[in-house]
C-alpha cells in the first residue's frame, strides 16, 4: 500500500511537472505575443523590446521557466496582461474567484448525489422495467446536451413563463468574498443561484445515475450476493446490507474524476448566469485576451485534475481491498 | 472505472475478433507469406511481399455497421436524423437562398423581425434570415466538427498504435505526455490557442483537432499493446513478417470498429467544443456562424420575447449532439469498446 501509494505520489508530481512546462510555455513560445496584445498590434519592434525587457520575456527561457516555477511555489501567479486591467495580481483574482465557484459545484454536486444515487439504485431494482427505460431516456438526452442548452431551458420554463426564478444571479453576489463567503451568500439568497445550482445538478445526476445503475446490476451478480441469498438473508438486507455497500464504491472513486468536468462547465453556467466565479473570469479573461489568467486559471484546474484523479485511486485502495493487496492497478 | 484512468490503460481489454484476426491469417498464408516460405523465395524481403485483397477490416467494418443499426431501431433513427440534417444545411440552401455574408445590404431594415412569410423563421439581431442562417451555421458545426474529428481520430490512432506497438521506454514517454494533456481540460487549451492565433474556420479545426486526440491516442495505445501479442501478430512475425506489415494489415483492421465508434463520439465532441466558444461569444467571427454561435444572445432573446432566435436552433442542436452520442453509444456496445467515461 506504501509503495503504491509512492508510485502514484511519484507519478502525479511528473504530471503536475509536465503541466506547468505547457501553461509556462503556450505564452512564452509565441515571443513578443503578450507584449503585442498588451501594446497593440501597431506597436514598434522597440516598443515591444522594452516591453520584453521590462517583463524579463527577453531572458533565456529557462531562466523564465525557473522564475515561473519560483513564483509559483510563492502563489504568485504573475499579473494581469491585457490592456484593461494590466498589472492586476493574478493570484487576487482568482482567489477572489475560485470560492465561488467550489461552492456552487460542491453543493450541486451533493444535490446530485443524493437524487442520482437512490435513482441509479431503484432503477436497477425495477431493471428493463418501464420505469427504468424512461428514466434511462431522460438521463441519456440530459447527460449528452450541452450545458448550455440546458441552462436555456430551464432559464425559458422557471423563468421566462413561471416567473419564479431570475435568469441572473444578482450582482450582489460580487461582494461575496473570503473562503466562505459565497457560501453564506447562497443561503442569504437561495433563489438568486437556484437555477445554476439546477443546471449543474441536473448534469452531474446522469453522470452518477447511470453509473450507478451499472454498478448495483454488477454488484447483483456477484458470488457473495448468491451466497448471502443461500443463507437466507432478507430482500431488504441483501440489498442494502451486501449490494449498495459494494456497489457505492465506483461512486465515490467518480467524485475525483468529475471535478475537471464541473470547472469546464462552470464556463458555460457561470457566463450565462453572471455568476463571478472562476469560468466567468476565464471568459471574461478570454475576450479581452488575458493570457496570465487563462494560464493561471488552467493550470490551477489542471491540479485540481491530478489531485482528484489521486484521490479517486486511493479512494479506491482504500474501500477494495483486492487492490490494495496486489499493488497492482 | 476510475482507477483505470491514470495509467496508460493496460487495463483497457483490448476488443479483438477472431473473425478478422482468423480471416487476414489464412489470407496473409495464403496470398504472402505462406508463399515466401514455401516455395524459393525469390524475394523475401517485407517489403515487396504481394497483398492482394487480404484486408478484410475494412470491408467488414460496414457489414458490421449495418448489422448494428439492423438491430437497434433507435441508432438507425439517429441516423436518418443526422441524414436530414445534413440534407438541410448542404442542400437547403440551393432551394432556399438567402444573403448570409453581407451585412450592409440590411440598412433601414427593422432587426429580429417575427416569422412572416418572407422570413418563415424570422431574422436575427443582426437582420440576417434565420432559417437560411441555421443552414449556414449548421454547415460550420458539421464541416468544422467533421474535419476536426478526422484529424484528432489520425492522430491520435497512430500516435497510440505507435507506442502500443514500440512499447518500452518510449511508450512511457509518449504516455506520460497523455497523462499530462489529459490533466488539463480540453477547453481552456483551447481558449488559450484561439487567444494567441484568433479565430476563423480553419484555424477552428487545426486548434480542436490537435487539441483532441489524446484519448484517442491512449484508447488505440491499448489496442496495440494487446493485440500485438496475440497469435495472429506472432505467427506473421515468425514467418518474417515486418512491423509495418503486422501494424497495417493487423492491428489497424482490429481496431477499426473501435476507430469507428471513438470517430463518432470525436465528431460529438468537436461540434460541441466549436458551439460552446461560440456561445461563449468567442467562436467564429461574424458574418461566420455556427449553432453555437447563434445561441450565444439567447437569454436576452428569450426575455425580449424572440423565440425564434432561440428553440429551433436549440431543438436542432440538441437532436444532432443527442444523435451522434446515441450512436456512439450504440456502436461502443456493440463492438465492446472500453471507453472511459462514457
Amino acid at each position: 500500500m506504501v509503495a503504491y501509494l509512492f508510485r502514484r505520489i511519484w507519478q502525479g508530481i511528473i504530471v503536475l511537472f509536465g503541466v506547468s512546462i505547457v501553461t509556462f510555455a503556450l505564452p512564452s513560445l509565441f515571443s513578443g505575443s503578450v507584449a503585442r496584445m498588451v501594446l497593440g498590434q501597431k506597436a514598434t519592434p522597440r516598443a515591444v523590446a522594452a516591453f520584453d525587457h521590462q517583463y524579463g520575456y527577453d531572458q533565456p527561457i529557462l531562466v523564465q521557466y525557473w522564475h515561473y516555477m519560483v513564483n509559483l511555489f510563492h502563489g504568485n501567479f504573475g499579473i494581469s496582461m491585457s490592456r484593461e486591467d494590466f498589472g492586476a495580481s493574478v493570484a487576487s483574482q482568482i482567489n477572489e474567484h475560485i470560492w465561488r465557484t467550489l461552492w456552487l459545484s460542491l453543493i450541486s454536486l451533493v444535490l446530485a448525489l443524493i437524487i442520482a444515487v437512490p435513482l441509479g439504485l431503484y432503477q436497477a431494482i425495477k431493471r428493463n422495467s418501464k420505469f427504468d427505460y424512461s428514466v434511462t431516456a431522460a438521463v441519456f438526452i440530459i447527460y449528452s446536451a450541452p450545458v448550455f442548452l440546458l441552462a436555456i431551458f430551464l432559464i425559458s420554463i422557471f423563468s421566462f413563463w413561471l416567473h419564479w426564478l431570475p435568469p441572473l444571479v444578482p450582482e450582489s453576489a460580487l461582494e461575496a468574498t473570503g473562503v466562505f463567503g459565497p457560501l453564506l451568500y447562497m443561503f442569504a439568497h437561495p433563489t438568486g443561484v437556484l437555477l445554476p445550482i439546477m443546471v449543474v445538478t441536473g448534469g452531474s445526476i446522469g453522470y452518477f445515475s447511470r453509473y450507478m445503475r451499472g454498478s448495483v446490476l454488477d454488484t447483483l451478480v456477484q458470488d457473495y450476493i448468491r451466497t448471502a441469498k443461500a443463507k437466507g438473508a432478507s430482500g431488504r438486507r441483501l440489498l442494502f446490507k451486501h449490494a449498495f455497500r459494494n456497489a457505492i464504491i465506483p461512486i465515490v472513486t467518480i467524485l475525483g474524476l468529475i471535478l475537471p468536468g464541473l470547472f469546464g462547465g462552470a464556463l458555460f453556467i457561470e457566463t450565462i448566469f453572471n455568476y463571478p466565479g472562476m469560468g466567468l473570469l476565464t471568459v471574461q479573461a478570454t475576450r479581452v485576451q488575458d493570457l496570465p489568467v487563462i494560464m493561471a486559471a488552467t493550470l490551477i484546474i489542471a491540479v485540481t485534475t491530478v489531485i482528484g484523479n489521486f484521490l479517486s485511486d486511493l479512494g479506491i485502495a482504500i474501500l477494495d481491498p483486492r487492490i490494495r493487496l496486489t499493488g497492482k492497478r | 472505472m476510475s482507477h483505470m484512468n491514470n495509467d496508460g490503460g493496460d487495463n483497457f481489454v483490448g476488443r479483438y475478433d477472431p473473425a478478422t484476426a482468423t480471416q487476414n491469417f489464412v489470407a496473409d498464408m495464403n496470398a504472402g507469406l505462406a508463399h515466401d516460405m514455401l516455395a524459393d523465395s525469390e524475394a523475401p524481403q517485407h517489403g515487396v511481399l504481394p497483398s492482394g485483397g487480404e484486408v478484410a477490416g475494412t470491408g467488414n467494418l460496414f457489414v458490421q455497421m449495418v448489422r448494428v443499426f439492423r438491430q437497434n431501431k433507435v441508432a438507425l433513427f439517429c441516423v436518418g436524423l443526422l441524414v436530414f440534417i445534413v440534407l438541410f444545411c448542404f442542400v437547403g440552401p440551393y432551394l432556399y437562398s438567402t444573403n448570409q455574408t453581407d451585412l450592409t445590404a440590411f440598412l433601414g431594415d427593422t432587426c429580429s423581425a417575427a416569422p412572416s412569410w418572407k422570413h418563415p423563421l424570422g431574422t436575427d439581431a443582426s437582420c440576417f434570415d434565420m432559417l437560411g442562417r441555421m443552414m449556414i451555421g449548421g454547415q460550420a458545426s458539421l464541416t468544422v466538427g467533421f474535419l476536426a474529428a478526422m484529424l484528432a481520430v489520425g492522430v491520435g490512432v497512430v500516435y497510440g498504435v505507435i507506442a502500443g506497438y514500440r512499447g518500452g521506454a518510449l511508450d512511457a514517454v509518449m504516455m506520460r505526455f497523455i497523462d499530462v494533456m489529459l490533466s488539463i481540460p480540453g477547453l481552456f487549451l483551447i481558449l488559450a490557442v484561439t487567444t494567441i492565433f484568433g479565430r476563423n474556420r480553419t484555424l477552428m479545426i487545426l486548434v480542436i483537432g490537435l487539441l483532441g486526440w489524446f484519448g484517442t491516442s491512449r484508447l488505440l495505445r491499448a489496442e496495440a499493446l494487446t493485440l500485438r501479442e496475440r497469435e495472429f501478430a506472432q505467427a506473421v512475425r515468425s514467418m518474417g513478417g515486418g512491423s509495418r506489415r503486422i501494424v497495417q494489415h493487423h492491428i489497424i483492421p482490429n481496431s477499426i470498429s473501435t476507430i469507428a465508434t471513438v470517430a463518432t463520439f470525436a465528431i460529438g465532441d468537436a461540434i460541441f467544443a466549436l458551439a460552446g466558444l461560440g456561445f461563449l461569444g468567442i467562436g467564429l467571427m461574424l458574418p461566420d456562424t455556427d449553432w453555437g454561435s447563434m445561441l450565444n444572445a439567447s437569454t436576452d432573446a428569450i426575455f425580449l420575447g424572440y423565440w425564434w432566435q432561440v428553440y429551433p436552433v436549440a431543438i436542432l442542436f440538441l437532436a444532432l449532439i443527442i444523435s451522434f452520442n446515441y450512436i456512439g453509444d450504440a456502436l461502443r456496445d456493440a463492438f465492446e469498446v472500453r471507453l472511459r467515461e462514457r
